[in-house]
C-alpha cells in the first residue's frame, strides 16, 4: 500500500495541483483519490494500468472540486498562501512572485477546464499524448488538438496577464 | 498569425511531423519573426509547466492516507454492524408481525359477523354456472 502511495504521490499531486491551483483542498483531494483507489481495488479489473486509474479518480475528484467551486460563488482565488495545509511549490522563493512561472501558473487556472486537464497530464504530471488519451478517454486525436489550442490559449492569457501586471 | 502553422508547431514538439508539414514548418520558421518568437514562448511555457509542478503533498501524506483508510474501514465496520443488527431486528419484527396479523384475522373471521367464515368462501349456484359456461372451459 505504501509502495503504491509513494509511487503515484508526484503524478496526483502535479495533476491535482494543476487542476485547482495550490489550494488548501488539494491535499485532501489527495488522501481521498488513494482512500478510494484502494477502497475500490476489488472492483478493478486491470484493462488499464494502476497509474491511469488512480490519475482518473484524481480528475474526478478535481473535477468535482471544481464545481462545487462554481457553485459556490465561482472561483475563489487560486493562489492560495502557504499555510499549515498549503502543498509545497517547487523552487519557490518569494522574488519567484510575478515571475514567468506564476504567471503561467495563474495563467493555466483561468483556461477552460477541458483544456487544463489535457495540459496538466502531458505538460505538467509528465504522460505522454497516448497516455493522457487512455486517462481522458478521447481519442488521441482530441488530445493533440487540445494540447494545441490550450497552449495558444494560454498563450493569450499569459500575454494578456502580463500586460495588465505591467500596466499596474 | 496563421493559426494552422501555429498547430502545426505545437504538434511538432510533441513528436515528429509528416515531412510535407515538417518542410512547411521549416519554411514558415524560416521566414516569419513572430512564428520564431511563439515558438519560444510556446518552449518556455512548457518548461515553466513542467518545473511548476508539485512534487509531492504536505510531508506525511503517506501517514494520512492510511490513517483515513483506517478510519474509512472502521467506518465500514460501524455500518456493517448497523446493517447486520437492524436486518436481524427487522425479520423478528417482521415475522411476529405476520403471526398477529394472522391472530387477528383467524379471530375476525371466528367471530365476526360481518364475514362469517362460512360466506367467506361461498360461491351462489349461479356464479358456479357462470363460471363453468366460461370458454375455456
Amino acid at each position: 500500500m505504501e509502495e503504491i502511495i509513494v509511487r503515484y504521490e508526484r503524478p496526483v499531486a502535479a495533476t491535482v495541483t494543476g487542476i485547482l491551483g495550490f489550494s488548501p483542498e488539494v491535499d485532501d483531494i489527495g488522501q481521498e483519490t488513494f482512500v478510494r483507489f484502494f477502497r475500490a481495488m476489488d472492483r478493478f479489473r486491470g484493462d488499464s494500468r494502476i497509474g491511469t486509474y488512480i490519475i482518473r479518480i484524481a480528475i474526478n475528484l478535481s473535477r468535482t472540486e471544481l464545481k462545487r467551486r462554481k457553485r459556490f460563488a465561482a472561483w475563489p482565488e487560486t493562489d492560495f498562501p502557504d499555510g499549515e495545509n498549503a502543498v509545497p511549490r517547487p523552487g519557490r522563493s518569494p522574488e519567484d512572485d510575478g515571475d514567468a512561472r506564476s504567471l503561467v501558473r495563474d495563467g493555466l487556472q483561468k483556461l477552460e477546464p477541458k483544456f487544463r486537464a489535457v495540459l496538466v497530464l502531458r505538460l505538467m504530471s509528465g504522460y505522454s499524448t497516448q497516455e493522457t488519451a487512455k486517462i481522458l478517454r478521447l481519442p488521441q486525436g482530441t488530445v493533440l488538438s487540445r494540447l494545441s489550442r490550450g497552449q495558444a490559449k494560454l498563450r493569450e492569457i499569459i500575454e494578456e496577464l502580463s500586460c495588465r501586471q505591467n500596466s499596474d | 498569425m496563421d493559426k494552422r502553422l501555429l498547430r502545426l508547431l505545437v504538434r511538432s514538439l510533441e513528436g515528429p511531423l509528416k515531412k510535407r508539414d515538417r518542410h512547411r514548418l521549416d519554411r514558415a520558421l524560416s521566414e516569419s519573426e513572430e512564428l520564431r518568437r511563439a515558438r519560444d514562448e510556446i518552449e518556455a511555457m512548457r518548461r515553466d509547466l513542467a518545473s511548476g509542478a508539485a512534487d509531492s503533498f504536505r510531508s506525511g501524506f503517506v501517514g494520512r492516507v492510511l490513517a483515513g483508510l483506517e478510519a474509512a474501514d472502521s467506518e465500514d465496520g460501524r455500518q456493517m454492524l448497523f446493517y447486520a443488527g437492524f436486518r436481524k431486528v427487522f425479520w423478528r419484527f417482521t415475522l411476529a408481525a405476520l403471526f398477529i396479523l394472522a391472530v387477528l384475522i383467524s379471530y375476525n373471521l371466528a367471530h365476526s359477523e360481518l364475514l362469517p367464515a362460512n360466506d367467506l368462501l361461498y360461491a351462489s349456484d349461479q356464479t358456479v354456472g357462470e363460471f363453468l359456461n366460461l370458454p375455456i372451459f
